[in-house]
Protein backbone atom coordinates (compact mmCIF):
# COMPACT_ATOMS: atom_id res chain seq x y z
CA UNK A 1 0.00 0.00 0.00
CA UNK A 2 2.36 2.31 0.74
CA UNK A 3 4.64 1.43 -1.86
CA UNK A 4 1.94 1.96 -4.17
CA UNK A 5 1.05 5.59 -2.95
CA UNK A 6 5.05 6.34 -2.80
CA UNK A 7 5.28 5.16 -6.08
CA UNK A 8 2.11 7.74 -7.37
CA UNK A 9 4.13 10.44 -5.52
CA UNK A 10 6.75 10.21 -7.59
CA UNK A 11 4.98 9.69 -10.15
CA UNK A 12 3.34 13.29 -9.58
CA UNK A 13 6.89 14.62 -9.18
CA UNK A 14 7.97 13.48 -12.42
CA UNK A 15 4.99 14.53 -14.13
CA UNK A 16 4.90 17.71 -12.96
CA UNK A 17 8.62 19.15 -13.89
CA UNK A 18 8.45 16.99 -17.15
CA UNK A 19 5.23 19.74 -17.89
CA UNK A 20 7.60 22.73 -16.58
CA UNK A 21 10.12 22.31 -19.07
CA UNK A 22 8.14 22.42 -22.14
CA UNK A 23 6.33 25.77 -20.96
CA UNK A 24 9.49 26.90 -20.36
CA UNK A 25 10.92 26.32 -23.79
CA UNK A 26 7.58 28.04 -25.35
CA UNK A 27 8.46 31.54 -24.14
CA UNK A 28 11.59 31.41 -26.08
CA UNK A 29 9.57 31.70 -28.92
CA UNK A 30 8.70 34.31 -31.36
CA UNK A 31 7.12 36.40 -28.77
CA UNK A 32 4.70 39.56 -29.05
CA UNK A 33 5.88 42.81 -27.71
CA UNK A 34 5.54 42.15 -24.04
CA UNK A 35 9.04 40.78 -24.19
CA UNK A 36 10.53 44.02 -26.07
CA UNK A 37 11.14 47.25 -24.67
CA UNK A 38 11.37 50.91 -26.02
CA UNK A 39 12.79 54.05 -24.86
CA UNK A 40 9.97 55.29 -26.45
CA UNK A 41 7.40 54.30 -28.85
CA UNK A 42 7.06 57.38 -30.85
CA UNK A 43 10.17 58.86 -32.00
CA UNK A 44 11.22 61.51 -34.88
CA UNK A 45 13.59 61.21 -36.99
CA UNK A 46 17.35 61.89 -35.98
CA UNK A 47 16.24 60.65 -32.45
CA UNK A 48 17.78 57.68 -30.94
CA UNK A 49 15.66 54.94 -29.32
CA UNK A 50 16.76 52.14 -27.12
CA UNK A 51 15.57 48.90 -27.41
CA UNK A 52 15.71 46.04 -24.21
CA UNK A 53 14.54 42.34 -24.05
CA UNK A 54 14.54 39.69 -21.68
CA UNK A 55 13.96 37.04 -24.23
CA UNK A 56 16.94 36.16 -24.79
CA UNK A 57 16.81 34.52 -20.96
CA UNK A 58 20.60 34.40 -19.86
CA UNK A 59 22.05 34.68 -23.23
CA UNK A 60 24.89 37.54 -23.31
CA UNK A 61 24.43 38.41 -27.06
CA UNK A 62 22.06 39.25 -29.52
CA UNK A 63 21.54 40.93 -32.69
CA UNK A 64 18.59 43.33 -33.55
CA UNK A 65 17.83 45.25 -36.64
CA UNK A 66 15.08 47.91 -37.08
CA UNK A 67 13.25 48.66 -40.06
CA UNK A 68 14.13 52.27 -39.78
CA UNK A 69 17.89 52.26 -38.06
CA UNK A 70 19.84 49.56 -39.47
CA UNK A 71 21.47 46.43 -37.76
CA UNK A 72 22.61 47.22 -33.79
CA UNK A 73 23.90 44.79 -30.98
CA UNK A 74 22.37 43.63 -27.97
CA UNK A 75 24.57 43.22 -24.95
CA UNK A 76 23.90 42.86 -21.23
CA UNK A 77 21.58 45.65 -19.68
CA UNK A 78 22.09 46.72 -15.96
CA UNK A 79 19.89 43.68 -14.97
CA UNK A 80 20.23 40.19 -15.24
CA UNK A 81 18.34 38.70 -17.86
CA UNK A 82 18.46 41.90 -20.09
CA UNK A 83 19.79 42.35 -23.50
CA UNK A 84 20.18 46.28 -24.89
CA UNK A 85 20.83 48.07 -27.88
CA UNK A 86 19.96 50.94 -29.55
CA UNK A 87 19.77 52.23 -33.07
CA UNK A 88 19.20 55.93 -34.59
CA UNK A 89 16.50 57.02 -36.66
CA UNK A 90 17.71 58.44 -39.79
CA UNK A 91 16.66 61.77 -40.19
CA UNK A 92 14.62 62.26 -43.03
CA UNK A 93 12.94 58.68 -42.27
CA UNK A 94 9.37 59.31 -43.78
CA UNK A 95 6.72 59.25 -40.84
CA UNK A 96 5.07 55.97 -40.26
CA UNK A 97 5.28 52.91 -38.14
CA UNK A 98 8.31 50.22 -38.31
CA UNK A 99 9.78 47.25 -36.91
CA UNK A 100 12.01 45.69 -34.77
CA UNK A 101 13.34 42.18 -34.64
CA UNK A 102 15.70 40.93 -31.94
CA UNK A 103 17.55 37.24 -32.20
CA UNK A 104 19.48 35.59 -29.78
CA UNK A 105 20.81 31.70 -29.47
CA UNK A 106 19.18 29.25 -29.60
CA UNK A 107 16.12 30.46 -32.08
CA UNK A 108 15.16 33.28 -30.42
CA UNK A 109 13.14 35.93 -32.50
CA UNK A 110 11.19 39.09 -31.07
CA UNK A 111 9.73 41.67 -32.80
CA UNK A 112 8.23 44.96 -32.12
CA UNK A 113 7.05 48.27 -33.64
CA UNK A 114 7.66 51.92 -33.03
CA UNK A 115 6.28 54.59 -34.60
CA UNK A 116 8.34 57.63 -36.45
CA UNK A 117 6.49 60.56 -36.19
CA UNK A 118 7.45 64.50 -37.87
CA UNK A 119 8.99 65.47 -34.57
CA UNK A 120 6.23 68.06 -33.72
CA UNK A 121 3.24 67.10 -31.88
CA UNK A 122 0.33 65.79 -33.11
CA UNK A 123 -3.25 66.16 -31.82
CA UNK A 124 -4.91 67.83 -29.08
CA UNK A 125 -3.36 68.76 -25.67
CA UNK A 126 -4.89 67.06 -22.44
CA UNK A 127 -4.73 70.15 -20.39
CA UNK A 128 -7.63 70.61 -18.19
CA UNK A 129 -9.81 68.71 -15.57
CA UNK A 130 -13.04 70.75 -14.93
CA UNK A 131 -12.84 72.55 -11.65
CA UNK A 132 -15.10 71.29 -8.88
CA UNK A 133 -17.13 74.44 -8.85
CA UNK A 134 -19.44 73.25 -6.15
CA UNK A 135 -22.01 75.87 -6.99
CA UNK A 136 -24.40 73.96 -6.25
CA UNK A 137 -23.07 73.49 -2.36
CA UNK A 138 -22.01 76.98 -2.73
CA UNK A 139 -25.72 78.26 -4.08
CA UNK A 140 -27.57 75.92 -1.13
CA UNK A 141 -25.04 77.26 1.82
CA UNK A 142 -25.80 81.02 0.32
CA UNK A 143 -29.92 79.98 0.08
CA UNK A 144 -30.14 78.95 3.62
CA UNK A 145 -27.98 81.63 5.40
CA UNK A 146 -30.30 84.09 3.65
CA UNK A 147 -33.66 82.15 4.73
CA UNK A 148 -32.17 82.43 7.55
CA UNK A 149 -31.69 85.51 7.97
CA UNK A 150 -35.05 86.56 6.94
CA UNK A 151 -36.40 84.14 9.59
CA UNK A 152 -34.49 85.73 12.04
CA UNK A 153 -36.10 89.22 10.89
CA UNK A 154 -39.32 87.84 11.28
CA UNK A 155 -38.59 86.53 14.10
CA UNK A 156 -37.55 89.68 16.00
CA UNK A 157 -39.96 91.41 14.38
CA UNK A 158 -42.95 89.54 16.19
CA UNK A 159 -41.55 89.12 19.58
CA UNK A 160 -40.85 92.84 19.65
CA UNK A 161 -44.41 93.71 20.33
CA UNK A 162 -44.52 90.19 23.26
CA UNK A 163 -41.88 91.99 24.62
CA UNK A 164 -43.39 95.41 24.44
CA UNK A 165 -46.55 94.08 26.11
CA UNK A 166 -44.56 93.12 29.30
CA UNK B 1 -40.46 84.39 34.91
CA UNK B 2 -42.65 87.01 34.60
CA UNK B 3 -46.20 87.18 35.61
CA UNK B 4 -48.01 86.37 32.07
CA UNK B 5 -45.37 84.55 30.57
CA UNK B 6 -46.01 81.25 28.66
CA UNK B 7 -44.09 78.59 29.45
CA UNK B 8 -43.70 77.70 26.05
CA UNK B 9 -41.66 80.93 25.36
CA UNK B 10 -38.00 80.56 24.12
CA UNK B 11 -35.75 82.44 26.28
CA UNK B 12 -35.10 86.01 25.93
CA UNK B 13 -31.61 85.81 25.14
CA UNK B 14 -32.48 83.62 22.03
CA UNK B 15 -33.18 86.98 19.94
CA UNK B 16 -31.08 87.21 17.02
CA UNK B 17 -29.13 90.62 16.74
CA UNK B 18 -29.17 93.22 14.22
CA UNK B 19 -25.38 92.36 13.72
CA UNK B 20 -26.01 89.05 13.72
CA UNK B 21 -28.42 88.73 11.08
CA UNK B 22 -26.90 91.72 8.76
CA UNK B 23 -24.13 89.48 8.56
CA UNK B 24 -25.56 86.11 7.88
CA UNK B 25 -28.04 88.41 5.29
CA UNK B 26 -25.23 90.06 3.68
CA UNK B 27 -23.10 86.28 3.58
CA UNK B 28 -25.67 84.52 2.13
CA UNK B 29 -25.86 87.27 -0.59
CA UNK B 30 -22.56 87.41 -1.36
CA UNK B 31 -22.66 83.15 -1.70
CA UNK B 32 -25.70 82.95 -3.75
CA UNK B 33 -24.39 86.37 -6.20
CA UNK B 34 -20.84 84.58 -7.01
CA UNK B 35 -22.34 80.79 -7.64
CA UNK B 36 -24.71 81.61 -9.96
CA UNK B 37 -22.00 84.17 -11.54
CA UNK B 38 -20.90 80.78 -12.70
CA UNK B 39 -17.03 79.20 -12.90
CA UNK B 40 -16.44 79.14 -16.64
CA UNK B 41 -12.96 79.65 -18.58
CA UNK B 42 -13.24 82.60 -20.53
CA UNK B 43 -13.84 81.46 -24.36
CA UNK B 44 -12.22 83.29 -27.22
CA UNK B 45 -15.26 85.64 -29.26
CA UNK B 46 -14.87 85.41 -33.29
CA UNK B 47 -12.92 88.74 -33.44
CA UNK B 48 -9.42 87.23 -32.61
CA UNK B 49 -9.94 84.59 -34.80
CA UNK B 50 -7.67 84.47 -38.19
CA UNK B 51 -9.67 87.38 -40.40
CA UNK B 52 -10.86 85.71 -43.31
CA UNK B 53 -8.29 86.23 -45.87
CA UNK B 54 -9.95 89.15 -48.79
CA UNK B 55 -7.60 87.56 -51.02
CA UNK B 56 -8.17 84.07 -52.29
CA UNK B 57 -5.26 81.60 -51.86
CA UNK B 58 -3.32 84.00 -49.65
CA UNK B 59 -0.85 82.27 -47.86
CA UNK B 60 0.32 81.90 -44.20
CA UNK B 61 -1.31 81.98 -41.28
CA UNK B 62 1.68 84.21 -39.75
CA UNK B 63 1.71 87.69 -40.01
CA UNK B 64 4.60 88.99 -41.93
CA UNK B 65 7.76 89.12 -40.16
CA UNK B 66 8.85 92.48 -38.19
CA UNK B 67 11.90 93.28 -39.48
CA UNK B 68 12.95 95.26 -36.44
CA UNK B 69 13.63 91.77 -34.51
CA UNK B 70 15.89 89.14 -35.14
CA UNK B 71 15.28 85.76 -33.74
CA UNK B 72 17.00 84.56 -31.04
CA UNK B 73 19.52 81.73 -30.74
CA UNK B 74 17.88 78.93 -28.85
CA UNK B 75 17.67 79.11 -24.85
CA UNK B 76 15.91 77.12 -22.61
CA UNK B 77 12.50 79.44 -21.34
CA UNK B 78 12.45 80.02 -17.69
CA UNK B 79 9.21 82.40 -17.20
CA UNK B 80 6.31 83.07 -18.76
CA UNK B 81 3.90 86.12 -18.57
CA UNK B 82 0.88 87.62 -19.67
CA UNK B 83 0.28 90.65 -18.28
CA UNK B 84 -3.00 91.13 -19.39
CA UNK B 85 -4.22 87.81 -17.32
CA UNK B 86 -2.23 88.09 -14.55
CA UNK B 87 -0.18 84.88 -15.56
CA UNK B 88 3.70 84.75 -14.25
CA UNK B 89 4.56 81.33 -14.31
CA UNK B 90 7.53 79.56 -14.30
CA UNK B 91 8.41 77.09 -17.05
CA UNK B 92 9.09 73.22 -17.30
CA UNK B 93 9.68 71.10 -20.47
CA UNK B 94 7.02 68.71 -21.90
CA UNK B 95 7.71 65.61 -24.12
CA UNK B 96 5.51 64.00 -26.17
CA UNK B 97 3.21 60.90 -25.49
CA UNK B 98 3.44 56.93 -27.60
CA UNK B 99 1.08 58.60 -29.80
CA UNK B 100 3.33 61.92 -30.56
CA UNK B 101 0.56 64.14 -28.46
CA UNK B 102 2.14 66.63 -26.56
CA UNK B 103 1.53 65.79 -22.39
CA UNK B 104 0.63 68.83 -20.40
CA UNK B 105 2.84 69.57 -17.27
CA UNK B 106 2.01 66.89 -14.45
CA UNK B 107 -1.15 67.61 -12.43
CA UNK B 108 0.64 68.35 -9.62
CA UNK B 109 1.99 71.95 -11.39
CA UNK B 110 -0.60 73.47 -12.46
CA UNK B 111 0.61 76.79 -11.81
CA UNK B 112 3.49 75.66 -14.72
CA UNK B 113 3.39 76.43 -18.29
CA UNK B 114 5.09 74.11 -20.27
CA UNK B 115 6.95 74.20 -23.56
CA UNK B 116 7.80 71.64 -25.77
CA UNK B 117 11.42 70.75 -25.10
CA UNK B 118 12.52 69.07 -28.78
CA UNK B 119 11.06 71.67 -30.68
CA UNK B 120 11.62 75.38 -31.12
CA UNK B 121 12.98 77.86 -28.04
CA UNK B 122 10.69 80.30 -27.98
CA UNK B 123 12.36 83.37 -29.55
CA UNK B 124 14.16 81.22 -31.93
CA UNK B 125 12.93 80.61 -35.77
CA UNK B 126 10.16 78.28 -35.50
CA UNK B 127 6.83 77.50 -34.14
CA UNK B 128 7.64 76.86 -30.25
CA UNK B 129 5.07 75.70 -28.65
CA UNK B 130 3.62 75.87 -24.93
CA UNK B 131 0.70 74.42 -22.96
CA UNK B 132 -0.40 74.24 -19.50
CA UNK B 133 -3.84 73.69 -17.57
CA UNK B 134 -6.81 75.62 -17.68
CA UNK B 135 -7.94 73.93 -14.27
CA UNK B 136 -7.75 70.84 -11.73
CA UNK B 137 -10.06 69.68 -9.66
CA UNK B 138 -9.51 71.87 -7.19
CA UNK B 139 -9.66 74.98 -9.13
CA UNK B 140 -8.07 77.11 -11.83
CA UNK B 141 -4.71 76.52 -13.57
CA UNK B 142 -2.12 78.83 -14.83
CA UNK B 143 -3.81 79.34 -18.43
CA UNK B 144 -7.21 79.83 -16.99
CA UNK B 145 -7.94 83.50 -18.40
CA UNK B 146 -5.45 82.17 -21.84
CA UNK B 147 -9.04 82.45 -23.80
CA UNK B 148 -9.88 86.25 -23.06
CA UNK B 149 -6.98 87.21 -24.94
CA UNK B 150 -7.13 89.65 -28.00
CA UNK B 151 -4.72 90.15 -30.80
CA UNK B 152 -2.11 92.86 -29.82
CA UNK B 153 -1.81 91.89 -26.46
CA UNK B 154 1.73 90.50 -25.14
CA UNK B 155 3.70 87.07 -23.62
CA UNK B 156 6.61 87.63 -22.78
CA UNK B 157 9.12 84.63 -22.09
CA UNK B 158 12.26 85.19 -20.87
CA UNK B 159 14.53 82.42 -20.93
CA UNK B 160 17.85 81.23 -19.69
CA UNK B 161 20.05 83.71 -21.43
CA UNK B 162 18.62 86.55 -19.49
CA UNK B 163 16.73 87.76 -22.71
CA UNK B 164 12.88 88.23 -22.54
CA UNK B 165 11.23 87.42 -25.97
CA UNK B 166 8.24 89.57 -26.39
CA UNK B 167 5.32 88.44 -28.71
CA UNK B 168 2.46 89.94 -29.92
CA UNK B 169 -1.20 88.01 -30.22
CA UNK B 170 -2.20 87.59 -34.11
CA UNK B 171 -5.20 85.26 -33.33
CA UNK B 172 -7.17 82.98 -30.72
CA UNK B 173 -8.57 80.37 -31.90
CA UNK B 174 -10.72 77.01 -30.25
CA UNK B 175 -10.87 73.84 -32.04
CA UNK B 176 -12.33 70.33 -31.40
CA UNK B 177 -10.02 67.94 -29.76
CA UNK B 178 -10.97 65.37 -31.95
CA UNK B 179 -10.77 67.55 -34.91
CA UNK B 180 -7.21 69.12 -34.51
CA UNK B 181 -5.49 71.32 -37.30
CA UNK B 182 -1.78 69.86 -36.41
CA UNK B 183 -0.50 71.37 -39.62
CA UNK B 184 -1.85 74.81 -39.00
CA UNK B 185 -1.38 74.67 -34.96
CA UNK B 186 2.16 73.16 -34.59
CA UNK B 187 3.33 73.30 -38.51
CA UNK B 188 6.85 74.52 -39.45
CA UNK B 189 7.24 78.34 -39.39
CA UNK B 190 10.06 81.13 -40.95
CA UNK B 191 10.04 82.95 -38.06
CA UNK B 192 10.00 83.06 -34.47
CA UNK B 193 6.48 81.81 -33.54
CA UNK B 194 4.62 81.05 -30.47
CA UNK B 195 1.86 78.94 -29.97
CA UNK B 196 0.10 78.95 -26.37
CA UNK B 197 -2.12 75.69 -25.97
CA UNK B 198 -4.83 74.87 -22.73
CA UNK B 199 -8.56 73.12 -22.82
CA UNK B 200 -11.74 74.64 -23.75
CA UNK B 201 -14.58 74.62 -25.09
CA UNK B 202 -17.83 72.62 -23.59
CA UNK B 203 -17.14 70.63 -20.56
CA UNK B 204 -18.45 67.01 -20.74
CA UNK B 205 -18.73 65.77 -17.52
CA UNK B 206 -16.59 62.29 -17.02
CA UNK B 207 -14.97 62.96 -20.71
CA UNK B 208 -13.06 66.16 -20.00
CA UNK B 209 -13.27 69.62 -21.96
CA UNK B 210 -14.09 69.10 -25.72
CA UNK B 211 -11.43 71.16 -27.23
CA UNK B 212 -8.18 73.31 -27.13
CA UNK B 213 -7.83 77.19 -26.92
CA UNK B 214 -4.98 78.01 -29.22
CA UNK B 215 -2.87 81.37 -29.07
CA UNK B 216 -1.16 81.92 -31.99
CA UNK B 217 1.63 84.81 -31.54
CA UNK B 218 4.97 86.58 -33.21
CA UNK B 219 7.98 87.53 -31.78
CA UNK B 220 8.03 91.38 -31.82
CA UNK B 221 10.46 92.71 -29.55
CA UNK B 222 13.31 91.43 -27.19
CA UNK B 223 14.55 93.10 -24.10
Amino acid sequence: MRTKCAGVGIGLVLGTVALASPAAAATSGPASDPDIRFSTRHAAPGATVSVSSTACGSETYGKGESEAGGKFHLLPGDRKGVLAGEFRVPSGTEAGTYTVTLKCPPRVKVTGTFRVGTGNPSGAVDAGFGADNDNGTQLALGAVLLAGAVAGGVFRMRRRPAAART
Amino acid sequence: MAPGDEPGDPPPSFTPSTKLLVCTLLTGLLLVMTALRGGEPPQPSAAQSFAPSPRPGAGSTAPAASPSVTALPPSVPVRLRVPVIGVDAPMTELTLDETGALRPPPADMPAFAGWYGDGTAPGSVGTAVTAGHVDTREGPGVFYRLGALAKGDTIEITRADRRTAVFTVYAVELYAKDAFPDEKVYGGSDGPELRVITCGGEYAEGKGYQGNVVVYATLTAVT
